[in-house]
C-alpha cells in the first residue's frame, strides 16, 4: 500500500515537471487543452459511467461555461476566479435544467433530447452577438493572472493539473460515500432504487448539475486559455468527441475520462504532425470507432492492468535481487 | 390496529384491470398472505401499494396517512419495504454494498463532509456498515459481503433482497413470492425469518403459491380473483371455502 | 398576402417532405433493432456529392441517381456487415453503437472535406430552378418544389407497398419485437436486418439529392441541423410511423417558413430543436402516430 503511494507520487513528479523538460509553448498549449478535456470528459464518466444517464449536448455547458467567464472578466471586468465561479454557477443551472427531461426518458430518447439543448446554446452562441461577439468572435479575453503577474503556460499545466487532481478527489469521496452506491444502484435499476428510500429525481438532477459544472468549469478554463472565443469549439461534433474521450477512456473507470481526454486531444496531434496532416480527424475517428468494437471496457482498465504486471515484476526484481 | 388499509383501490393497465375496488385492511405485527391464481393482481396490489404503479382510483392510508400520491422513495422512507416476484438485485455492486444501498436515508452527511471526510461521516458509514453486516449475517450472508451477487445462487439473491428490504428498518414489508424456485432447505430458512420478524414487530404481507408455507406462518389470507378479493380468514378456513376451490380449480 | 402564405406552405412543405425522408431513416432502424443511427445524415451528404461526382461524368440525370443510391444501399449494408453487427457481437450496448455512430459522422464529414473540400458545389438543374415557375392561378409554385413533391410522392408509393403489399413490413415488426421468436417464425432476421440498413440509408440518400438544390451541395448537408429536423420528424411520428414521419416534416417544414416570413430567419432551427425537445417530455411515443404499436 505505502509502496503504491509513494510510485503514485513518482508519478505525479515527474508528470508536474513535463514541462520543465518540454517547454515548447505548442505542446505546453495542447497539454493545457488536454488537461481541460480531461476535467470535462472526467464529468462525462461521472453522469455516464456512475449515474447511467448520457448527454450528447456537454459542448452546450462547455460554452456557457467559456461566454460566462469570458464575459464577465472582459466586459463586466470581474477578477478571472469569479469569472470561472459564476461560468460554473450557470452551467450547473443549466445542467439542472436538462436534468428534467431525464426523469422520465431513457437512452437514446434522452441523447435526442441533450443534442438538441447543445443546438440550442450553439444557435444562440451564434446570434447573440452582442455578447458573444457571434462568428466574429469574442476577443481580448484576459490570460491568466495574479495581480500584476501573467502566469506562464507552465504555470497553468500546474494549476489545471491540481484542479484535475481535486476533481478525481471529489469524485472517488463520492463513488465510495452513499451518494456514490445511490448513483450506481439507479444506474442498475432505478425502480429498485426508489423502493430503497432514494430519489431518483434528485441523484439526475445532482449528476447532471455535477457533469455541466465540470463541463462549464473546463469552458471556462480554456476561455481564459485561449483569449478568444468563437462558436467552432461548441458544436455537436464536439459533444460527440467529449462523449467519445469518457468512452474511450472507460466509462466504469475513475481515470477513464483522463485517459480519454489527454489521449484523444493528442492523438489527432500526433497524426497531424506525423505525416497525416490532411487525414488527421478521419484517422482519429476510426480509431475511437476500433476501440469502441474492439475494447468496450475502454483503455483506462487496460492502462491499470498494464501498470499492475510492470509493478509485479519489479517488486519481485528487488525481492530476487 | 390496522397499519395499511386500502379504499376503493383500482389500478388498471389500458383495458386490463389488475385490481378492481379493492377495500382490505393489513393488521400490524401479524403476517397476512395474498394468494389466487396466476395474473389475479396479487403483484400488482404490491406494485401500487409501494408506488411502483401510479394508482388509477382510491385511496391507500398508512398508519392512517393517505400515501395514494406518494412517490415510490417516500412511502419507502416511511416504511414500507418490499422484494420482487423477479429478484432486482444492483449487480454492479457488492453484497454488502446493495444493502448499504437502502441506508441512504439514514445517512445524514451531506456531500461537503463526505469530500472533506469528517468525522461525522466516518461515522456514520462505520454505524451502517456494521448495521448492513448485522442484517447479512440474520439471511446467513456475513461471509459473502464483500463478493459481487451476480453468481450467486438464487437462494441466497433472494436472501439478499430480503436484507437490502430490512435495511430500511421497514414497518411493512412486502415480499412478493419469496420461496419460488427454492430448494426446501432454502424455504425453512426463510419461514424461520418470518417467523423472527413477526416476533421484532414487523408486520409481513406475504404473496405466495406454496400452500404448506402459508398454512405455517400466515395469521390472515386475502384471496384474490380477477382483481378482487373473494375471500378472506384465517388459513383453515379459506383452505375449505368451496369460492377458493372453484377459482383454483377453474383455472387448472 | 394569402398568396404568399399559399406560397410559403407549399415551399415550406417540400423542403419539410425531405425532413420527413431523413427522419425516414431513423424510423426504418428503430422498427428493427431499436437503435438510433446518428450518422444518419451522413447518408444524405454522401447521396448528394456522389450524385454530383456521376453527373459530373457526364452520366446524365437517371444513372447518376441509380449509381448514387445503389452505392448508398452499399454502404448501409457495410454499416450493418462491420458496425453493428460487431458491437451486438462483442455484448456492447446502446452506448456504444451511440458513439460509434456519431464518429462515423465525424468521418465523413471529414472525408468529403478532404476529398472535395469545405466549399459549397453548385448542384445542377436536374430537377429546374428555384426561378422557373408553373402558374396556378395567381399562385406561383417553383418547378423546383414541383419536382421535389413528385420524387417523394414516388418514393411514398413504393415505401407504402414495401411495407404493406410484401411480406418486409411483417417481418420488420417481428424482428423489432423480439429477435429469436422472429428467428423461429422463419424470419431471417439477418436480411431484415440488412434491408431495414439499406432502405434507412437510400431514403436519407435520395433526401440529400433532393436537399441539394437548395442547401448546394456542402458539408451542410452532413452536421447537426438537417440531422436534428430528421430526428424532429422521426420523434413526431412515435419513432415507428413512416407516414407520421413525413408528416411531421411537412410540418416542420412549414413552421419553419412562416417563423422566417414573421419573426426572423435566425431562430428559425430553433423551432425544430424545441419541437423535439417538447414532443419527447411531453409525448415521446409521437404526435402523428396513429394506430400506435408500443415504442
Ligand atoms: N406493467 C403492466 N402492464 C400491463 N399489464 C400488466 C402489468 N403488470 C401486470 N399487468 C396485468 O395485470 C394483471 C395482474 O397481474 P399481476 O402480475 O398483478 O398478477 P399476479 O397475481 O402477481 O400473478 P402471478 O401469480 O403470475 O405473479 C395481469 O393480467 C397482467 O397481465
Ligand atoms: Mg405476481
Amino acid at each position: 500500500m505505502k509502496k503504491k503511494i509513494i510510485f503514485g507520487l513518482i508519478g505525479l513528479a515527474v508528470i508536474f515537471l513535463f514541462p520543465i523538460i518540454d517547454n515548447n509553448t505548442y505542446h505546453l498549449y495542447l497539454l493545457n487543452r488536454a488537461l481541460i478535456h480531461a476535467i470535462l470528459a472526467t464529468g462525462l464518466v461521472f453522469l455516464t459511467g456512475f449515474a447511467g444517464q448520457i448527454s450528447l449536448g456537454q459542448a452546450g455547458f462547455y460554452a456557457i461555461g467559456a461566454y460566462s467567464s469570458a464575459y464577465f472578466s472582459t466586459r463586466l471586468g470581474l477578477p478571472i476566479f469569479l469569472g470561472i465561479i459564476i461560468g460554473i454557477g450557470i452551467s450547473v443551472l443549466a445542467g439542472f435544467l436538462l436534468s428534467i427531461p431525464s426523469f422520465k426518458l431513457k437512452a437514446f430518447f434522452l441523447s435526442l433530447v441533450t443534442i438538441a439543448f447543445g443546438q440550442i446554446i450553439n444557435m444562440l452562441v451564434v446570434n447573440l452577438q452582442p455578447i458573444t461577439g457571434g462568428p466574429y468572435g469574442f476577443f481580448g479575453i484576459p490570460f491568466y493572472h495574479v495581480g500584476d503577474y501573467m502566469l506562464s503556460f507552465e504555470n497553468v499545466f500546474w494549476l489545471l493539473g491540481v484542479i484535475l487532481l481535486f476533481t478525481l478527489y471529489i469524485m472517488y469521496k463520492i463513488k465510495h460515500s452513499h451518494y456514490g452506491r445511490a448513483m450506481l444502484a439507479m444506474n442498475s435499476d432505478d425502480v429498485a432504487t426508489e423502493t430503497c428510500g432514494i430519489s431518483t429525481k434528485k441523484l439526475k438532477i445532482a449528476a447532471f448539475g455535477f457533469s455541466a459544472g465540470l463541463a462549464g468549469l473546463a469552458g471556462a478554463l480554456y476561455a481564459h486559455l485561449a483569449g478568444f472565443l468563437s462558436p467552432e469549439p461548441f458544436t455537436f461534433f464536439e459533444s460527440s468527441n467529449f462523449v467519445a474521450m469518457a468512452v474511450v477512456g472507460g466509462l466504469r473507470d475513475m481515470l477513464g475520462g483522463v485517459v480519454g481526454g489527454i489521449g484523444l486531444t493528442l492523438l489527432p496531434e500526433f497524426l497531424r504532425f506525423g505525416g497525416w496532416e490532411n487525414y488527421y480527424l478521419m484517422v482519429t475517428s476510426i480509431i475511437v470507432i476500433v476501440i469502441i468494437i474492439f475494447m468496450p471496457k475502454g483503455l483506462a482498465p487496460l492502462l491499470g492492468n498494464m501498470f499492475k504486471k510492470i509493478f509485479r515484476v519489479k517488486s519481485s526484481n528487488t525481492k530476487t535481487l | 390496529m390496522d397499519i395499511l388499509k386500502t379504499k376503493n383501490m383500482t389500478k388498471s393497465f389500458g383495458g386490463v384491470v389488475a385490481n378492481k375496488d379493492l377495500s382490505l385492511t393489513i393488521e400490524e405485527g401479524k403476517i397476512t398472505a395474498f394468494i389466487g391464481p396466476n395474473g389475479s393482481g396479487k403483484t400488482t396490489f404490491i406494485n401500487v401499494v409501494t408506488g411502483v404503479h401510479p394508482i388509477t382510483s382510491g385511496e391507500i392510508f398508512f398508519q392512517d396517512k393517505e400515501i395514494s400520491k406518494y412517490e415510490s422513495n417516500q412511502i419507502s422512507r416511511l416504511g414500507i419495504a418490499r422484494t420482487f416476484q423477479k429478484i432486482r438485485l444492483f449487480d454492479n455492486l457488492s453484497v454488502i454494498e446493495n444493502v448499504l444501498v437502502a441506508r441512504k436515508s439514514f445517512y445524514k452527511s451531506g456531500p461537503i463532509s463526505v469530500v472533506f471526510n469528517t468525522k461525522k461521516f466516518r461515522e456514520e458509514e462505520r454505524q451502517n456498515k456494521e448495521k448492513a453486516l448485522e442484517l447479512l449475517d440474520l439471511v446467513g450472508l456475513k461471509d459473502k459481503a464483500y463478493e459481487s451477487p451476480k453468481g450467486m445462487a438464487y437462494g441466497l439473491r433472494r436472501c439478499l433482497e430480503i436484507a437490502r428490504a430490512l435495511a430500511l428498518e421497514p414497518k411493512l414489508l412486502f415480499l412478493d413470492e419469496p420461496a419460488a424456485g427454492m430448494t426446501r432447505d432454502e424455504f425453512k430458512v426463510i419461514m424461520d425469518l418470518m417467523l423472527v420478524l413477526r416476533e421484532r414487530g414487523i408486520t409481513t404481507v406475504l404473496v405466495e403459491h406454496t400452500m404448506d408455507f402459508i398454512k405455517a406462518v400466515a395469521d390472515w389470507v386475502y384471496v384474490l380473483n380477477f382483481g378482487e378479493i373473494i375471500a378472506k380468514g384465517p388459513f383453515d378456513e379459506i383452505e375449505k371455502d368451496p369460492v377458493v376451490l372453484k377459482a383454483y380449480l377453474g383455472e387448472e | 398576402m394569402l398568396q404568399d402564405i399559399l406560397q410559403n406552405i407549399i415551399s415550406g412543405a417540400s423542403i419539410g417532405a425531405t425532413y420527413g425522408l431523413v427522419g425516414l431513416g431513423v424510423v426504418f432502424l428503430w422498427l428493427t433493432i431499436s437503435r438510433i443511427n446518428f450518422a444518419n445524415i451522413s447518408s444524405a451528404m454522401l447521396g448528394a456529392y456522389l450524385f454530383i461526382t456521376f453527373y459530373g461524368m457526364n452520366l446524365g440525370f437517371f444513372l447518376s441517381f441509380v449509381f448514387s443510391v445503389a452505392l448508398i444501399a452499399l454502404y448501409g449494408l457495410g454499416l450493418r456487415q462491420f458496425i453493428y453487427e460487431p458491437i451486438r457481437k462483442r455484448g456492447g450496448g446502446r452506448l456504444e453503437f451511440v458513439v460509434a455512430t456519431l464518429m462515423l459522422c465525424t468521418f465523413w464529414l471529414n472525408l468529403i472535406i478532404v476529398a472535395y473540400g469545405a466549399l459549397p458545389r453548385p448542384f445542377p438543374p436536374v430537377f429546374g430552378k428555384s426561378t422557373d415557375f408553373v402558374s396556378i392561378g395567381s399562385i406561383k409554385i417553383s418547378v423546383l418544389y414541383l419536382n421535389i413533391y413528385f420524387v417523394i410522392a414516388i418514393l411514398m408509393v413504393l415505401i407504402y407497398i414495401l411495407l404493406n403489399k410484401t411480406l418486409i413490413g411483417k417481418s420488420f415488426r417481428a424482428a423489432a419485437q423480439n429477435r429469436e421468436a422472429a428467428a423461429l417464425m422463419g424470419i431471417n432476421v439477418k436480411f431484415t436486418t440488412s434491408l431495414s440498413f439499406m432502405m434507412a440509408t437510400c431514403v436519407v440518400g435520395i433526401a440529400g439529392i433532393l436537399l441539394a438544390p437548395i442547401y448546394f451541395v456542402s458539408v451542410e448537408l452532413g452536421g447537426g441541423a438537417i440531422g436534428v429536423k430528421g430526428f424532429a420528424s422521426a420523434v413526431l411520428g412515435g419513432l415507428t410511423n413512416p407516414y407520421g414521419t413525413i408528416l411531421g416534416g411537412v410540418c416542420l417544414g412549414v413552421l419553419e417558413n412562416f417563423s422566417t416570413l414573421y419573426i426572423s430567419s435566425t431562430y428559425k432551427d430553433v423551432i425544430s430543436f424545441s419541437v423535439l425537445i417538447l414532443v419527447l417530455i411531453i409525448k415521446p411515443s409521437g404526435i402523428f402516430n396513429w394506430k400506435s404499436k408500443r415504442v
